[in-house]
This record gives C-alpha cells, structure tokens and sequence, in this order.
C-alpha cells in the first residue's frame, strides 16, 4: 500500500491515523469482523453478544451454529471477566474477537494472567484437549454433580465446556509480559452445521 | 502443548496495535442499520462503565453517528471483495476520544472529499455554521451526502479539526481514513 499522508495541523492523533489501515488489513486478512479490547463488564458483553447476533443474522447463519457461537462465546467472555480480575487490577488489557473463515466460526479471546496460574491452567488444557467429547461430557457432568464449583469456577469447567460445544480441540498460548503476568490467548473452532 | 500452523501471535499483534493506537473496539465489515445500532449503544455501556459525562458522551455519540452514516453511505459497493471492507474504531486517551472511520473510495473522489475537509479544517466556529448552511441549501437530497454535510457536522460536534488519510490500494480504489477527535473535559 502507497501512502499518502496529509498532515493537519493538529497531530496528536496521526500515530493513531496510521494505524487504523493496518489494522483493518490485520482484520481483513484474517476474516475478523469484530475486536473488542477494554473494560470488560456484564453490560459490555451483553452488547459483544448483541452486535455478533445481528452479524450472524446478515449472514444468514443457521440456528443452531449460532446457539453454539453464543454459548462459546459467553463462557470466553466470562473466562476474561474471571481471569482478568485477579491478574490486572486495571481490568483493561483483555480482547474479545470474533471471526468466520469458510465454514467455521472462530472465537478468539486474550487475557493477562498471573505468571503462577499457568502452569495449572496448561495442565487442564492439556488434559481437555487429550479427551474424546464423550470423555469431556462424563468430566463435565461429575464436576457438576460433584458440587465442587467453588474450587472449579476458574478450574477449566469453563473450558471443558467450551472443548464439549466446539467439538475441537482448544488452541492456546502463553506469552511473558513480565515477571508478574502473561498473555494468554485462546482460539476457538466452531464447525458450521 | 501448542498446536502446529497456530496463528495466535496474530492476537498479541492487533492487541498491541490497539493498545498502540489507543483503541477500546473496532468493526470490520459490512455496516447496516442494524450493526450501527448495536455499535452505538456498546460504546454507549463502555461509557458508562467508564462514568463519562454526559455532555462528552452526547458529543462522542452526534459524532459516531455521523460518522457511521457516512460509511453506510459511502462504503464500496462495486464488484471488487478482496479488501473492501470498512472499519468503525473508537479509541480513548486521558485527553480526548476519537471516532475513526475507515473505507475504500474511488480515487476519483479524492480531490473533492480532500478539499472539502481542509475547507472544513480553515474554518472556525461561525464560519463553519455559515458554511453548514450554504451547503444545505444548495444540494438536493438525490445527492446522498456528496456534498459533505456530515463532515461538516463531525467537525462542528467534535469541536475539533478533522484528521485523514489516504492510502493507496490501486489505480481505482484507495483507503480513506477519517478521525473526529472529542475533548472528554465538560
């Protein structure tokens, strides 16, 4: 891309202004249609959810790809609200984005993560994306009927459930920030019916 | 364990960017009505959560609109679908938000949308309102927003000048990318 930039005479912003191209190739070149990143709050994601439904609905979506869309989607925007207040006290360096490349949906979710969680929440991801769907269902269904939920709110009942609706396997990574936190980012299949 | 052809990097980037760049969401794609509405009332939650005044929130809002019109308006809609897509951005700082647009145009709008806006940047406040005026007066409503009503009324809203670029894409098309800035002080 040639760039021709035309400077005003206010040029607080024009780091910004250079940016907002590269960041809708970024976006484009990986069919994304929405990021979100900022404060995440119960009202924002109600709005998250909103904003996807009415895309889902241009594109003519069936019913229950879009059920299973949702449901994914409220448990990643749930695991940022969880994660995210325990790691970063701002509650700001989350992102929520949501894409569709042929026939999948693609959910990506980011958060920041206290360096000494990671090593148990790789364990989990580890262990859900070793089962079958039929595995993750008995898992899922003895936490729940276990009762252990005040232990198992932020230990991987979330993503076992995410891995049972996707039915595929979970992709992760971990990124260091510093000696305190990392980024931790999720990606998401969902199969079109 | 990490997954081969895993492109999760990507999200660390746009992150960034974003962080960079001091925005708090973007929308890529196609805009309707529908999609603006939902756009405007999470912006609308954001700031809420944020506690933002409501005179800066009134402002932020006139402006997003306008500027949302004007990609329904003006986003492409020839036969070309490999990277014609348009973005809607909104970013914040300590000192002001920004509402950003970003859409493809025909090169041969370039000139008349470009001296439209540095017209609209050489005015002042009165000047402006004369202008508003003049403007709609003369043009008929066939001629949807061609004459730049809507950057009229982005930049007597925002209370600032309007901030764009151009970027090339090919002999016919090129990326236009407007900036309304609003102070978020009462």
């Amino acid at each position: 891309m040639n760039t021709k930039q035309y400077t005003m005479e206010n040029k607080t912003n024009s780091e910004t202004l250079q940016f907002i191209p590269k960041i809708r190739d970024m976006m484009h070149t990986h069919n994304f249609m929405f990021s979100y990143r900022g404060r995440f709050t119960q009202s924002i994601t109600k709005s998250i959810l909103s904003v996807t439904e009415k895309r889902l609905e241009i594109e003519k979506t069936e019913t229950s790809t879009k059920k299973k869309v949702f449901n994914i989607m409220v448990e990643c925007l749930q695991n940022i609200c969880k994660h995210i207040e325990k790691a970063d006290n701002t509650n700001s360096n989350a992102i929520f984005m949501i894409g569709k490349q042929k026939e999948e949906f693609i959910i990506y979710s980011g958060n920041t993560i206290s360096n000494d969680k990671i090593s148990g929440l790789q364990n989990k991801l580890t262990a859900i994306n070793s089962m079958s769907r039929e595995e993750l269902k008995v898992v899922f269904g003895a936490i729940i009927s276990g009762g252990d939920l005040s232990e198992s709110g932020g230990a991987g009942l979330g993503l076992i459930d995410i891995a049972k609706k996707s039915g595929s396997k979970l992709e992760y990574n971990f990124e260091k920030i510093d000696e305190q936190i990392s980024f931790f980012s999720l990606k998401t299949s969902i199969k079109q019916v | 364990m990490t997954i081969a052809n895993f492109p999760l990097s990507f999200i660390n980037e746009i992150n960034d960017t974003m962080i960079k760049s001091n925005l708090i969401m973007s929308y890529v794609g196609d805009f309707s009505q529908e999609i603006t509405k939902t756009v405007l009332s999470m912006t609308e939650r954001n700031f809420d959560a944020e506690g933002v005044g409501e005179g800066v929130k009134k402002k932020v809002f006139n402006v997003m609109v306008e500027s949302l019109q004007n990609i329904c308006k003006h986003q492409y809609s020839g036969e070309e679908t490999e990277g014609t897509s348009s973005i809607f951005t909104i970013g914040a700082t300590d000192l002001h938000y920004s509402v950003i647009s970003g859409n493809v145009i025909h090169n041969d709008k370039i000139d008349a949308v470009q001296s439209r806006i540095d017209q609209i940047n050489s005015l002042d406040a009165d000047g402006l309102k004369a202008l508003y005026k003049e403007v709609r007066l003369k043009s008929t409503i066939s001629e949807v927003g061609g004459a730049g009503l809507g950057f009229i009324d982005m930049a007597r809203k925002s209370g600032n000048k309007l901030e764009y670029r151009f970027d090339t894409i090919n002999n016919e098309l090129s990326f236009f990318t407007l900036l309304a800035k609003i102070s978020n002080k009462e």
